[in-house]
């Protein structure tokens, strides 16, 4: 019987975005590339929700009396502004997007070690975000990010208890992604990939994993102590039987300092990439790089008490901790001086991603030279609780982690998505947002020094000018966030359809298809030589050329 | 699994090794029944990392109050019924051994084994849970709830005392004798009321870790319970080989932590001096 | 299979050890509680049975040894964090010495 002969449909091929379409498939995923694009358009949702409490606070912010809303809404605006970003969007961002997209890629398996407890991350991070989001927005806690002690459990009044639950299930979602990145790291590396040819976005995501696994734990059981404290009135940080609210503030911060280095690590590892392909260079120091890594998650737990030098907390403690605090930017400055490094007579090119990964340079820089100012005991005494702080973190965790998250988004868009973003309007978006930043943010060091104090909602009246900057700023960073929703939905659509490989980028998530298959490769790639190969790429595109130009 | 009309399959979409040999015991995203396991047992041990933080953390705590009120801390720590925590101690140590005689059967693929050591375990299990309802049964008789007026005064004491309600502050003499009645030990002259009171409420403190420390332990076996309620059902239905037990293995892990747990608690609680 | 019932009968042995171990009072010697250091070791003992024997750790590869004990080891760097801070402030006069002088009861009292 003559046999029809197969004709290959050029125009079709099996991606992990249309291996099927229904509902089900995506809720009932474990598929690690279906699950990050969950992520990526739940944390769009929660920054937003976020960024909208910040609208309020800086409009509140432009006259001195501050009677935009009152003195209590205020408090619980800034509440939903720290809760909301640093539980529900800098936490999760980076890793539970790009990281579950790319780390089975990067590292040539299949999938995550569980994928399952992966789709289970995703859901306990909806659902511990559904239950603390509509806490802050039905009735509202005034209590700071913080919860500090004994006023979250005594004297607040608002629904405590049910934003701790939700934070307490997202706290589970972060544990269980940084469980799967370790594990997987360790054991599902494709054959030839040993530890010093992993790319450094996953010594990245490992360090991070192990933030996660060790410093997660710990604020979820103190936060449910503050939980138990408010239920039965009966608590552990309740001065009136000998309680020490102190306590609560190292257990808390125990957690939340390497909290934040969960949020700054992945963004690094992104950086290195895209440094390293926008220069068609290998990054200078790999092995410096990597090692800071761990040695900023190692460190990182030994700091916590930075953030308590005011508060009570013995003196003798305070200079061991401002001692090492001062040791913790060693290994973010190593990475620095690497980075720039690689740049030096690299072929750098000015592309979106490029343009983020060089504005976290510059901008974590400067956020990481004023910690010390605050590290520092003397000045910290003066600067603390000043809004000298809130620039410091802004310029590290927005400055930093968030144009890591962008560069990030711009530069894997075509592996995700198959599609090109519109390149200028991701260059005009970066200017925008760059510029935004630093108004919104420099004006504030000097409010800070100037001796305003955070989260208060009305103030003297010769702040008004810095803090009308400011809110300017805040208003063009808006535009500036809001721009790339727009033309990234659009490229879904109408955007170039990008090839495999559009950087000529080195790593193996580049080897294969935009988008993926379901299986990620066709073949289990073997791993010969070292990472950020551009070298041997720029070499052969140019034999290439030269072949075509014959 | 190539199309029945084509003459040239085209590509396969999967990796080679992985579907070479369809493994139906080997999930996709592996490629061998050892990786899957030693894999598998990784991802446990990274979970119980994260309990071993968990419980550290008020383990921490706990160690903290008992260094500053250590003499309340020992004080309070009498009261507990030690013959009860070491009964339950027994039988945690007793259910960790039948956990490993599951796993030892699961070894062998042995079902019905599996299920009557899982059973004994649960049964083990269910007795501390329901040994532990005695005890709190008994510490409430003793008034041992904090944040309770009466702290600390058994309830047959009170009765001796029901005609002076109102103890405090108006009696404290009162409130010291009863006190000392219910076999603390305090000052019972008025001129040191207040070292009677300080001393009250730091031992209030000491249960208040006592109650959150053994209900976080009680849920968590009562977890390990549903776990082994559900193992035992797969084990029922045959689901468990000589060379495919890994969830017998790993969930044996999470009941031995439990168990390592009230190994650490059971002295710092009460066996404080 | 042998082992398994070595290991649980010693397990019995060191439980009866504690409860011996605090009817004894060790006493206080430099500041320090031997009563709960001994406790200590004890439980550390049972603990480490349990791990190596029960949980199989000491036939594992030494990747899960890392796994098992590096919690552990941030638990006690916590712990030591904790009682730094109330040993230093101890140091530096935070704490009344006694939290049971009769200036202090008789601040309660006045209340």
């Amino acid at each position: 019987m003559a046999s029809i002969p197969y004709i290959p449909s050029y125009t079709r091929r099996e991606t992990y975005l249309n291996a099927a379409y229904s509902i089900k498939s995506w809720l009932l995923t474990k598929d690690h590339k279906r699950i990050a694009v969950l992520y990526i358009l739940s944390i769009t949702f929660f920054f937003f929700i976020g960024g909208a409490a910040a609208v309020m606070m800086r409009l509140n912010l432009m006259t001195p009396k501050g009677d935009l809303v009152l003195a209590e809404t205020y408090n619980k605006l800034f509440t939903t502004h720290g809760v909301m970003m640093v539980f529900f969007f800098l936490l999760p961002s980076i890793p539970a997007t790009l990281g579950n997209f790319l780390v089975p890629l990067m590292i040539g398996a299949r999938d995550l070690a569980f994928p399952r407890v992966n789709l289970l991350s995703w859901y306990l991070y909806v659902i511990g975000g559904a239950i603390a989001g509509s806490a802050l927005i039905a009735g509202g806690v005034d209590t700071g990010w913080t919860f500090y002690e004994p006023y979250s459990s005594t004297y607040a009044n608002g629904w405590v208890a049910t934003t701790i639950v939700g934070i307490f299930i997202a706290g589970f979602s972060s544990i269980t992604t940084g469980l799967n990145f370790i594990v997987t790291i360790h054991k599902m590396r494709a054959p030839g990939m040993t530890w010093f040819r992993m790319p450094l976005f996953l010594w990245a995501h490992y360090a991070t994993g192990l933030i996660m696994i060790l410093g997660t734990p710990v604020v979820a059981l103190t936060l449910s102590l503050v939980m138990l404290e408010r239920i039965f009135h009966i608590g552990v940080f309740d001065p009136s039987i000998g309680g020490d609210p102190v306590l609560f503030q190292h257990m808390f911060w125990f957690y939340s300092h390497p909290a934040v280095y969960i949020m700054i690590l992945p963004s690094m590892g992104v950086v290195s990439e895209i440094i390293a392909c926008f220069t068609r260079k290998q990054i200078v120091g790999y092995h410096f790089v990597a090692f800071s890594s761990v040695a900023i998650a190692v460190l990182g737990f030994l700091v916590w008490g930075h953030h308590m030098f005011v508060a009570g907390q013995s003196i003798y403690e305070g200079m061991i901790f401002s001692l090492i605090s001062y040791l913790v930017a060693i290994p973010s400055a190593i990475k620095v001086f690497n980075w720039t490094a690689t740049m030096y007579k690299g072929a750098v090119d000015l592309r979106t991603p490029m343009l983020y990964a060089l504005g976290f340079i510059g901008l974590f820089t400067l956020g990481g030279l004023t910690g010390l100012f605050l590290a520092t005991l003397g000045t910290d005494m003066h600067l603390h609780d000043t809004y000298f702080v809130i620039a410091h973190f802004h310029y590290v965790m927005v400055g930093g982690a968030v144009m890591g998250y962008m560069g990030g988004i711009h530069f894997w868009w075509p592996k995700i998505t198959g599609r090109m973003y519109p390149e200028w309007w991701g260059r005009f978006a970066a200017l925008v947002i760059f510029v935004g930043f630093n108004l919104t943010f420099f004006p504030q060091f000097f409010l800070g020094y100037l001796g305003l104090p955070r989260r208060y909602h009305a103030y003297p009246p010769e702040f008004q000018v810095l803090n009308v900057m400011s809110t300017a700023g805040a208003s063009i960073m808006g535009v500036g966030y809001i721009l790339p929703l727009f033309y990234l939905i659009w490229s879904l659509k109408w955007g170039a359809i990008a090839g495999d490989n559009p950087w000529n980028a080195a790593g193996l998530e580049w080897t294969t298809t935009s988008p993926p298959p379901p299986d990620n490769f066709a073949k289990v790639p073997i791993v010969t030589e070292e990472p950020y190969y551009y070298r041997r790429l720029d070499a052969e595109a140019a034999a290439h050329a030269a072949a075509a130009a014959k | 699994m190539s199309d029945a009309h084509s003459i040239t399959a085209p590509p396969a979409a999967h990796g080679d090794s992985a579907h070479a040999h369809h493994d139906p015991d080997v999930p996709h995203q592996f490629d061998d029944l050892d990786q899957k396991n030693l894999t598998d047992t990784l991802g446990m041990w990274t979970f119980l990392a994260t309990e071993v933080l968990f419980f550290g953390a008020i383990f921490a705590a706990l160690m903290l109050y008992r260094s500053m009120y250590t003499e309340a801390f020992v004080e309070a720590s009498k009261h507990l019924v030690v013959g009860i925590g070491l009964f339950n101690t027994f039988v945690l140590l007793a259910s960790s051994y039948t956990v490993v005689l599951t796993v030892h059967a699961a070894k062998k693929g042995d079902n019905k084994q599996i299920m009557v050591w899982l059973a004994a375990t649960s049964l083990l299990g269910l007795t501390f849970l329901g040994m532990k309802v005695v005890e709190y049964h008994k510490d409430f008789q003793e008034n041992l709830v904090p944040h309770t007026a009466d702290f600390g005064i058994s309830a047959e004491v009170q009765k001796d005392f029901d005609n002076e309600r109102d103890l405090l502050p108006t009696h404290p003499e009162l409130w010291q004798q009863a006190l000392a009645a219910s076999k603390w030990k305090v000052p019972t002259d008025r001129a040191h009321a207040g070292d009677a009171k300080l001393l009250m409420q730091h031992a209030q403190l000491f249960y208040v870790f006592y109650y959150t420390m053994t209900l976080i332990h009680a849920l968590h076996m009562v977890i390990g319970l549903g776990i082994f309620a559900f193992l035992m059902y797969r084990a029922s239905r045959g689901a468990y080989t000589a060379r495919a037990h890994a969830q017998i293995e790993i969930c044996g892990l999470y009941w031995h932590f439990v168990d390592i747990v009230w190994i650490f608690l059971f002295p710092l609680l009460y066996l404080i001096r | 299979m042998a082992t398994y019932n070595v290991v649980f009968i010693l397990l019995m042995v060191l439980l009866i050890l504690t409860y011996y171990a605090y009817t004894i009072d060790l006493g206080n010697a430099y500041g320090i509680s031997w009563n709960l250091v001994v406790a200590l070791i004890i439980a550390v003992i049972k603990a480490a049975m349990v791990l190596m024997i029960f949980m199989h750790v000491r036939l594992n590869p030494k990747i899960v040894w890392v796994f098992a004990l590096s919690s552990f080891l941030w638990l006690i760097l916590m712990i030591a964090g904790f009682e730094n801070d109330h040993v230093a402030r101890g140091l530096d006069g935070t704490y009344a010495h006694d939290t049971f002088t009769s200036e202090a009861a008789a601040m309660v009292q006045a209340q």
